[in-house]
């Protein structure tokens, strides 16, 4: 049998036009070598890449649909008769629409006899207001619906506090929520706010986690936008984001599955990156708990390439412009960068592969602006040597970047240290 | 379950996802039902780092799981006649686990979904409505007025293309 066989075979496959005779052709085929494997595998690849893509420029449209659509349906608005009928259900519409944001949004609850609620410490029962702290032990159950069948169910040992339904329905402090949410009325809110961000709800279903420390959200359907005082970003079907807000400070969330990353840092600022939509690339760099390394991984397709076709093991990322600041980093999946990072004042072990040194110190909480042409990205072996990379104890550097493509490297427009 | 656990582990996950999408798409051919599974792993993963499982490989756990999910969903939808067979499943997994660490598989990823900008309304259009949407091929006959040979060479062709300028592109990188 030929390779075009095996072609014609995987295409039937592909396009579901395949009979019994077909599939164990492509048995034996697949079974016979590794190179027919790989040419299946690469044909699902190739459409895993093409479904991802058709369904982020979707993803984009209806939350360019979803900000449009007051005046879109305005202006598609023309005067018929049946526009009548749609004219009375608007008015029953507006009066629902009117009525809870007047005053409070009423919620039901049902729970397991262990359920807490307290209102100012004192045990309550009844309807819940604005304020009223639930408490779900470990084995708990609660529900909380709302009037508009929106529903918020405790899947763990949760703390939080009810919110007044106009501008948060819930304050998580702890624990791990799975929400089901109704689309919401124009200039109505589903938020939900843990320590670390508030979770604007547009429609969805998700699962919320957080331990007070950070907060983790996947959503199944729909969209959920998160944010704090200076970042926010649109969390998409499928999609998970993490964020740590620590020191009261801007949170950083990334958005997966393709740039899955964390932030947590003691003072991480960052800004402007809430968008999504442009051009422009992102990337983050992470430390551990430990601060002993960090991890970054690309926003965007164009900076995980030009990362990825310089990967060739272990690496040191020498980032120069007048500046010594140092990364030293190693590939540990495609996209996927663990990084040292330190600076001129003593923190490296002396070795000359890890500083070129130019300019100045960085100093720190001021914004750099610095440029790094894909040319300073080179290679050592750090592992092979033998060599233990110097402790980061003793000092907090965390950086956050914005940058952009250029034809010639990366740019990373700011970047703030801090000691 | 720590937090740097489960970090690790999710970030895992997260960066092999499009590899387990497109598992789960080899085997049920559309686009819908492969997301299901992808976040029935998901679910299932952390259910059971919540329970203190020892995870290893994270990829590998999460195709097992999700073979597990299809071979159900197969069931349930007793496609078994011709179709369900678990050694195709068993095959295509291997495949999957044979990713060597130098693949460059995310490369042409990618390459891909820059190509995928110089596609005509037309070309993406007839993408989106085969598998984004998971409509049939008769269906798209219908409603593209035309053959359904046409439209089968269409598919094969343009998907062909696609791969062709995301190997050139990464030629040039070379």
């Amino acid at each position: 049998m030929s390779r075009e066989r095996f072609l014609a075979l995987v295409t039937n496959w592909r396009e579901e036009t395949i009979d019994e005779q077909g599939v164990s052709d492509l048995k034996v085929f697949l079974r016979k070598d590794s190179s027919y494997r790989k040419e299946f595998r690469q044909q699902f690849l190739t459409l895993e890449a093409v479904t991802s893509t058709l369904q982020e420029e979707d993803g984009r449209i209806a939350l360019l649909h979803e900000l449009t659509q007051e005046n879109h349906v305005r202006s598609r608005l023309r005067p018929r008769l049946w526009h009548v009928a749609a004219v009375a259900a608007a008015a029953i519409f507006l009066v629902f629409l009117f009525l809870p944001s007047t005053g409070y949004e009423f919620a039901h609850i049902r729970m397991s006899d262990d359920v807490t609620l307290t209102r100012n410490g004192q045990p309550i029962t009844g309807v819940l207001q604005s304020g009223d702290t639930i408490q779900v032990p470990e084995h708990g159950e609660a529900v909380l619906q709302w009037q508009d069948a929106s529903t918020v169910t405790f899947t763990s040992k949760n703390n939080c506090v009810y919110g007044d339904g106009i501008t948060t329905r819930l304050q998580m402090h702890h624990g791990k929520i799975n929400a089901s949410v109704t689309p919401q009325a124009s200039g109505k809110h589903f938020r939900i706010s843990t320590p670390q961000a508030v979770f604007t709800v547009i429609g969805t279903e998700f699962s919320l986690q957080t331990d007070g420390n950070s907060s983790f959200v996947h959503v199944h359907e729909g969209t959920v936008a998160m944010q704090n005082d200076n970042n926010s970003a649109v969390v998409m079907a499928g999609q998970s984001a993490w964020s740590d807000g620590l020191l009261g400070f801007s949170l950083g969330c990334y958005l997966t599955p393709e740039y899955s990353a964390y932030l947590s840092g003691k003072r991480v600022l960052y800004q402007d990156f809430a968008e999504g939509l442009s051009n422009e690339w992102r990337w983050r760099l992470q430390a551990s708990d430990d601060n002993e390394s960090m991890a970054a991984r690309p926003w965007a397709d164009n900076a995980a390439v030009s990362l990825f076709r310089q990967h060739d093991g272990p690496s040191s990322v020498t980032l120069d412009r007048q500046q010594t600041l140092h990364v030293t980093c190693k590939m540990v999946s495609p996209g996927s960068l663990q990084c040292k990072l330190f600076t001129q004042s003593g923190l490296n072990d002396g070795r000359e592969q890890w500083r070129v040194e130019a300019g100045v110190i960085p100093e720190a909480n001021r914004w750099y602006t610095l440029s790094f042409p894909l040319a300073f990205f080179y290679m050592i072996n750090a592992q092979d040597d033998g060599v233990t990379l110097p402790e980061m104890n003793g000092l907090d550097l965390n950086g956050a970047h914005l940058g952009s493509k250029t034809e010639n490297g990366l740019v990373i427009r700011r970047i703030w240290m801090t000691e | 379950m720590s937090h740097k656990h489960l970090k690790r582990h999710s970030g895992e996950y997260l960066s092999g996802r499009p590899q387990l999408m497109a598992f789960a798409l080899s085997m049920l051919r559309n686009h819908a039902q492969a997301e299901d599974v992808c976040q029935e792993v998901w679910l299932k993963l952390i259910d059971a780092l919540e329970k203190g499982r020892e995870i290893m490989d994270t990829g590998k756990w999460c195709r097992g799981v999700a073979r597990n999910l299809i071979l159900k969903q197969w069931e349930k939808q007793k496609r078994a006649k011709v179709i369900v067979d678990s050694e195709l499943l068993d095959l295509a997994e291997q495949s999957f686990d044979e990713i060597e660490t130098d693949d460059p598989w995310w490369a042409q990823r990618l390459a891909l979904k820059d190509c995928m900008q110089g596609l005509s309304d037309v070309n993406r259009s007839l993408l989106h409505m085969r598998y984004l949407e998971g409509n049939s091929i008769d269906c798209i006959c219908e409603k593209q007025q035309k053959t359904r040979s046409a439209v089968e060479k269409m598919l094969t062709r343009v998907l062909a293309r696609l791969r062709e300028c995301a190997g050139k592109k990464i030629e040039v990188q070379r």
